[in-house]
């Protein structure tokens, strides 16, 4: 899939953990598991929003498309 | 629509577009045919004229691949117990049968095409399709029950010569509309194809649902 999901990298850039951030963002470690390894289909907006909100960053931070 | 972005949308409705062609096609065909039946039947009934009648005579005696040697159809014909002759005079009762086995016919192709219809937007978990899936399976339901009860009362059939003559003519026209509707085997293999596709489909959409984060 062109996108290409860079959530492992903002959470080293933050220093933070994904349990932490599961937590905050309230959605299941296994679920934040799946975004990170580039396994979802789909992203809820209030997702994104609590996630950019906790990493204090923008979406394009997280996902990025490359055209391949 | 884009299809690398929407593989299950298109295919759904490439499949309901084919389905609408395909269930106007037979239509059309099913409807000439069961208008050809009512048209003979009425004008059987009412003309009866003799060498129409003996055709029929001659049909009914070959039914079912009954050949004696050495014996005429009318002989075959009076080893049989029900009256031929009555039953020609009651043929223009096949009429209403045939029309009821037509209007019954276009309500379950009007099902299948609003099917169609709804897949041909991309919509096969919408309230329409549902709807019409649930009334089709009645309807093939309640067929295939009053066929069976039918054939059962058809044992006990004999005590009243109206009823025989009834009960027969009843039983040919039904046959020929068991025979469009379901004896092919046609629309219970698209049945069984068309759920299992939209079970397939409803796989996936579970899948991507629980991969939504």
């Amino acid at each position: 899939m062109p996108i290409i999901v860079n959530l492992d990298v903002m959470l080293a850039k933050r220093k933070v953990k994904l349990n932490d951030l599961a937590e905050a963002v309230g959605i299941t470690p296994q679920n934040l598991s799946v975004l990170k390894t580039g396994k979802a289909k789909a992203i809820r907006f209030s997702t994104l929003e609590a996630i950019c909100q906790h990493l204090d960053c923008q979406p394009g931070d997280i996902l990025e498309f490359r055209n391949e | 629509m884009n299809e690398s972005l929407q593989p299950h949308q298109s295919r759904i409705q490439k499949v309901g577009r084919l389905l609408w062609g395909f269930s106007w096609f037979w239509l059309v065909l099913n409807v000439m045919a069961l208008l050809i039946v009512m048209a003979t039947t009425l004008g059987l009934g009412l003309a009866g004229e003799a060498g129409e009648k003996e055709n029929v005579i001659s049909m009914f005696a070959g039914m079912g691949g009954i050949t004696i040697d050495g014996m005429t159809p009318e002989a075959i014909r009076s080893l049989v117990a029900w009256d031929y002759d009555s039953y020609l005079d009651h043929y223009w009762i096949s009429f209403f049968y045939v029309a009821a086995a037509l209007v019954i016919f276009v309500v379950t192709m009007a099902l299948i095409l609003r099917i169609a219809a709804a897949w041909k937007r991309g919509d096969v978990f919408g309230e329409k399709p549902i709807r019409s899936f649930r009334l089709l399976g009645w309807i093939y339901l309640i067929h295939g029950i009053v066929g069976q009860v039918w054939g059962m009362i058809g044992q006990f059939v004999g005590a009243s010569h109206t009823a025989e003559v009834l009960y027969f003519s009843f039983i040919r026209d039904v046959s020929l509309f068991t025979f469009s509707m379901s004896g092919t085997g046609i629309e219970w293999g698209f049945l069984a194809l068309a759920l299992s596709w939209i079970l397939e489909h409803a796989r996936l959409l579970r899948e991507e649902q629980q991969l939504t984060v």
